[in-house]
């Protein structure tokens, strides 16, 4: 037996692992997912709205620039439906033109309001309010970067619960309605809650009637009252979605859905994900020393220091009526949203000395997500490549060659259609035949194809760990 | 051996793989039979509707819904239920008794017994809708009182709404200590079904909870009574304004205002403003402004002028609810050589100024 073949045989056990264990998440995410919507009262949300008992919530919100995008991110986040909040909105650096821009469209003027200084943070240079009736605070700090930035909104947030939320993600304005009730339910051990959902039916739908003249198959036309839905959630701008990457997008939310939201939430090592919301206690933060990286660094610390304390507590997940990631218009948008969740992993990976708890500030959680997320992609590309080359050069046993390809397509492709499935037992209601067998099908092409790009982009992701201004908040 | 290994691997995932297919097809005809389901009901229910309409606007012909009934009862409840919020009186009698004479409420009352949670919820919440009619509630007989302790927190959420609704005082003293028991998420969703038994629960129930030793229960109670929002008369305030649970003191003095001002409370609250707790103080100097307490006024102006800037600013808000030694304090103020000081009297000057048409 040649050491090529050895090295091999040794990759496809470790991807045969690897595949196995995402299964078992997914089976794990799927009974507490079941649970979670069977133990979840349903109730009027006016009821909360109104309430004097539920805590203001603070979302702060990093905006880098002046893009039509981040504008738009901004409208959205102001025409949020809770009883007491505000939107602390932080320029980091902004050039003059960029805060003119910032102060004609919502009218800002100097505002009399006082920050603390609970975290370090960049100088802030001036904090403005707005002259219409918004709950909005904008402060402008001189560059710092997302952490710093998010730091200085902490500082002037006032309320007691801050929001994150993704600018990757679309929302309902509902959102901190459905956030908060973990921390109504249980506010004695709950110190952050993470909300995320895969695209809702009425978006994927959108997404395919948006190929009209693609050539490429359509949706049937859904009923009045989903296209309404539908126009409301379908991106506001930019060109149509394309069919492979709403598809592919979708398959990519609900395994990280069922894996990373609800079996984790279920083992209490719950993490942000692309598209998630959050909301975690002020005092937390400030008791953490404010955000190093991002969301995602601070999620981590929050586990390693109640662990270390041996408190009892959690970060609970809401796996309904909240934001999802946005239906991706490209494949290259899907495979860039990849590469930014990798340079978050990376940049908390890289603050890992100063988490509590270090790398197993989540146990196995977070070895797991490098490999998963790095170790994976990084061998299956070297398994493909020894193969060929192998097998080209006689070297390689053609069983293993096709060994290589079951543990890497072959298990790919189930484990996306057990996503598909595992869904369906979440959910009580049954789901639209057509959109269901579009996406169980796009579970071949995916794993023939994308599979191997997303590998590519996976690998660079992690291999990018440049400072790069970023549009997160 | 790499051949056995490829063909067991490539065997088990097929194995999986047919599986899954299998548990898809399964998936797929629960999809169009819940489509067929749908559609139907999206023809049906307007249908329904309109003969509902019918009857509750003086109709007494049955006919139309009874043929409805044989085939399509949960349709005829959804109708039903579509009404609620948006029928009373007379309507809703009429409709409580169409549900009893169709034999609707009877179902009901079974399926609150099954064991599938979604089911009991369902039935619960439509049990809770006609409960407002006696007769309904005399079939629904001790179920909705069982309800309140039922393991699913929606079911005695549903209960607990429709116990209040018409349950007799000693019932709607289960559903308060229901509420005052459970999640803080209960607490707010009872919590305005409760209102209106506000008066009656602060003669005996509600004190005698406010003089419990558990702090928790405590502050349960709190809670409801700053969500009511009503003038209320409580003994022991001054009590829970010194109480050792920063949560409990918090909330007392948010209550304050709502309840009839006597000296030992002024004194009580002129106290919190010195509390260690910075949360403590910033309420204790939103009580005072709202109070109007002038012996309040040196401390507030010393908070004004050495506090940090956000507990300045409320301290000169709460000092512009006093005029006339309040905006003197402010005017005296606002040429401070302290930034923070001056611009925080004179913002609030101006604001209660213009508040007062100056």
């Amino acid at each position: 037996v040649s050491p090529l073949s050895l090295a091999l045989q040794a990759v496809v056990l470790f991807l045969f692992a690897m595949g196995t264990v995402s299964f078992i998440a997914m089976l794990k995410g799927c009974f507490f997912l079941r649970r979670l919507a069977r133990s979840t009262p349903r109730y009027d949300g006016n009821i909360i709205l109104k309430s004097p008992l539920v805590s203001a919530v603070s979302v702060v919100v990093a905006i880098p620039d002046v893009s039509p995008e981040s504008r738009e991110f901004v409208d959205q986040l102001l025409e949020l439906h809770f009883g007491k909040h505000e939107l602390v909105l932080v320029l980091d650096g902004p050039t003059d033109a960029e805060l003119a821009i910032w102060t004609e469209q919502f009218h800002l003027v100097p505002s009399a309001r006082g920050g603390s200084h609970d975290i370090p943070s960049a100088r802030v240079r001036g904090l403005y309010e707005s002259r219409d009736p918004l709950r909005l605070v904008v402060v402008n700090k001189e560059a710092g970067g997302q952490a710093d930035a998010l730091n200085a909104g902490v500082n002037v947030a006032l309320s007691p619960v801050i929001g994150l939320v993704d600018p990757l993600c679309e929302f309902e304005p509902t959102l901190l309605l459905s956030l908060i009730r973990p921390m109504l339910d249980d506010p004695a051990r709950t110190v952050a809650v993470c909300g995320v959902m895969p695209p809702p039916v009425q978006t994927a739908a959108a997404a395919t009637d948006a190929l009209s003249g693609t050539g490429l198959p359509a949706c049937p036309s859904p009923p009045p009252a989903q296209t309404a839905a539908a126009a409301t959630d379908a991106p506001k701008s930019g060109p149509a979605p394309s069919y492979w990457a709403a598809r592919f997008g979708e398959l990519e939310s609900l395994r990280l859905w069922l894996a990373r939201g609800g079996a984790f939430a279920g083992w209490n090592l719950l993490l942000p994900v692309p598209g998630a919301s959050m909301l975690v206690l002020r005092d937390a933060i400030v008791k953490m020393g404010g955000f190093r990286a991002g969301p995602l660094e601070l999620f981590l610390h929050l586990h390693g220091q109640a662990h270390a304390s041996g408190k009892q507590y959690r970060v609970a997940f809401v796996p309904e009526g909240v934001g999802h990631a946005r239906v991706p218009r490209s494949v290259g948008e899907l495979l860039q949203r990849n590469a930014h969740e990798d340079r978050d992993i990376a940049g908390a990976l890289g603050h890992r000395k100063s988490i509590a708890g270090g790398i197993g500030a989540i146990g196995w959680g977070l070895p797991g997500i490098f490999c998963v997320r790095f170790v994976r992609p990084l061998l299956e590309t070297a398994a493909y490549a020894l193969a060929a080359a192998g097998w080209l050069m006689s070297l390689v046993d053609p069983a293993l060659v096709g060994l290589v390809l079951l543990s890497t397509v072959g298990l790919g492709t189930v484990v996306s259609m057990a996503a598909v499935v595992l869904r369906e037992l979440v959910q009580f209601r049954g789901s639209d035949p057509t959109r269901l067998a579009r996406l169980f099908f796009a579970t071949i092409p995916e794993n023939l194809g994308y599979r191997q790009i997303r590998n590519l982009y996976l690998i660079a992701g992690f291999f990018q760990s440049a400072p790069e201004k970023q549009n997160r908040g | 051996m790499t051949s056995i290994a490829f063909s067991v691997a490539g065997i088990l995932l097929g194995i999986y793989a047919l599986l899954l297919f299998g548990l898809f097809l399964i998936a797929l005809v629960r999809g169009f039979r819940w489509r067929r389901q749908s559609e139907a009901s999206a023809a049906l229910v307007p249908e329904i509707r309109e003969a509902l309409v019918d009857y509750l606007s003086g109709s007494n012909d049955v006919t139309r819904l009874q043929s409805y009934v044989r085939n399509s009862r949960r349709e005829i409840a959804e109708a039903m239920l579509s009404f609620q919020g948006t029928v009373g009186g007379n309507a809703l009698d009429r409709l409580c008794e169409l549900a009893l004479t169709l034999t609707l409420v009877h179902d009901w009352v079974q399926e609150a017994h099954s064991w599938d949670v979604v089911r009991r919820r369902s039935a619960y919440a439509r049990l809770a809708f006609v409960s407002i009619s006696e007769a309904c509630r005399h079939v629904a007989g001790d179920l909705l009182l069982q309800g309140l302790e039922d393991h699913d927190p929606e079911v005695r959420l549903w209960a607990g709404r429709s116990v209040v609704q018409s349950g007799s005082p000693k019932e709607i003293e289960a559903v308060f200590e229901l509420a005052i028991s459970q999640s803080l998420l209960m607490r707010i969703l009872l919590t305005e079904a409760l209102r209106r038994h506000a008066i009656r629960l602060c003669k005996h129930v509600v004190p005698e909870a406010l003089r419990s030793s558990d702090s928790k229960r405590v502050l349960a109670v709190l809670d409801i009574l700053v969500a009511w929002e009503r003038a209320i008369s409580i003994d022991n305030l001054r009590e829970l304004l010194e109480h050792r649970e920063k949560d409990v003191r918090l909330q007392a003095l948010r209550l304050a205002p709502l309840v009839p001002l006597v000296p030992e409370t002024r004194i009580a609250i002129v106290n919190a403003l010195a509390d260690k707790d910075a949360e403590v103080s910033m309420a204790a100097v939103l009580s005072a402004g709202r109070l109007q307490i002038a012996e309040a006024l040196p401390a507030l102006a010393r908070m004004l002028r050495l506090a940090p800037a956000e507990l300045a600013r409320t301290a000169a808000d709460a000092l512009a609810e006093m005029p006339p030694r309040g905006w003197q304090a402010l005017e005296e103020f606002s040429t401070s050589s302290n930034p923070v000081t001056a611009a925080a009297a004179a913002g609030a000057l101006v604001r209660a100024r213009q508040k007062a048409g100056l």
